[in-house]
């Protein structure tokens, strides 16, 4: 019973990281039985985490600069309460896009080029939205930030 | 002697010329330094622009390109 026990633990420890990849988006490829057509749908499962992150990450760093630079503006008197508040809020909108994992949901091989290009759209327009709603406002509340910095007169 | 005091005249007149035109031409320090500052904030905040991922996009067009 006890050697029952341990090979079926033995068996759990390869089975598991196994199990683990078989849950990861791209698990639905193996539907696809053209292997050509498969590796392509692979190809672009690993780009659609591969741009989110190179997105999600650029936009993080442009939210940056921005907090950089209202660091600045307030040691000069600016105004950078609504600037403060834009980059907080589209930096809550970019941790949950970065969160976000895109699944293809193939439903029959026939409708590959569909399904596969349902799920790029998806990430497309998230991204498009999350720049449009959030990030380029953001920007521009920073903008206005500047200038608020009321000029000194010098004698 | 003679050819070295002239040389000597000739470069002192050429460093004075080039001093004179070097003020000459140099811009008037006003009290426009907040303007430079601003001009500043506002080159750092350029340095957010981007398009958006329209090349990100096409990459991920490609990708897809074969099936």
């Amino acid at each position: 019973m006890k050697v029952l026990a341990a090979i079926f633990l033995v068996g759990l420890m390869f089975a598991a990281p196994v199990m683990a990849k078989n849950a990861t988006p791209g698990a639905k490829v193996q539907t696809v039985r053209d292997e050509r057509k498969r590796k392509i749908v692979e190809r672009v499962d690993a780009k659609l985490v591969e741009i989110n992150k190179r997105r999600t990450d650029a936009m993080t760093r442009h939210l940056d600069k921005m907090s950089e630079i209202l660091v600045k503006v307030k040691a000069r008197g600016g105004d950078t309460v609504v600037a403060e508040a834009a980059v907080a809020d589209a930096r809550i909108a970019v941790a949950a896009q970065a969160a976000k994992i895109y699944t293809m949901t193939i439903s029959t091989e026939d409708k590959l080029k569909i399904n596969v290009g349902e799920t790029m759209k998806a990430l497309t327009t998230d991204l498009r939205n999350l720049h449009e709603g959030k990030i380029v406002p953001a920007r521009k509340a920073v903008s206005d930030a500047i200038k608020s910095v009321k000029p000194v007169s010098t004698p | 002697m003679k050819k070295v005091l002239i040389l000597i005249v000739l470069v002192l007149a050429a460093v004075l010329l080039w001093a004179g035109l070097t003020k000459k031409t140099a811009r008037p320090q006003t009290g426009a330094v907040i303007v430079t500052t601003e001009e500043d904030l506002n080159k750092e905040l350029d340095s957010t622009v981007d398009d958006g991922g329209a090349a990100d996009f096409g990459e991920l067009q490609n990708s897809a390109e074969g099936l």
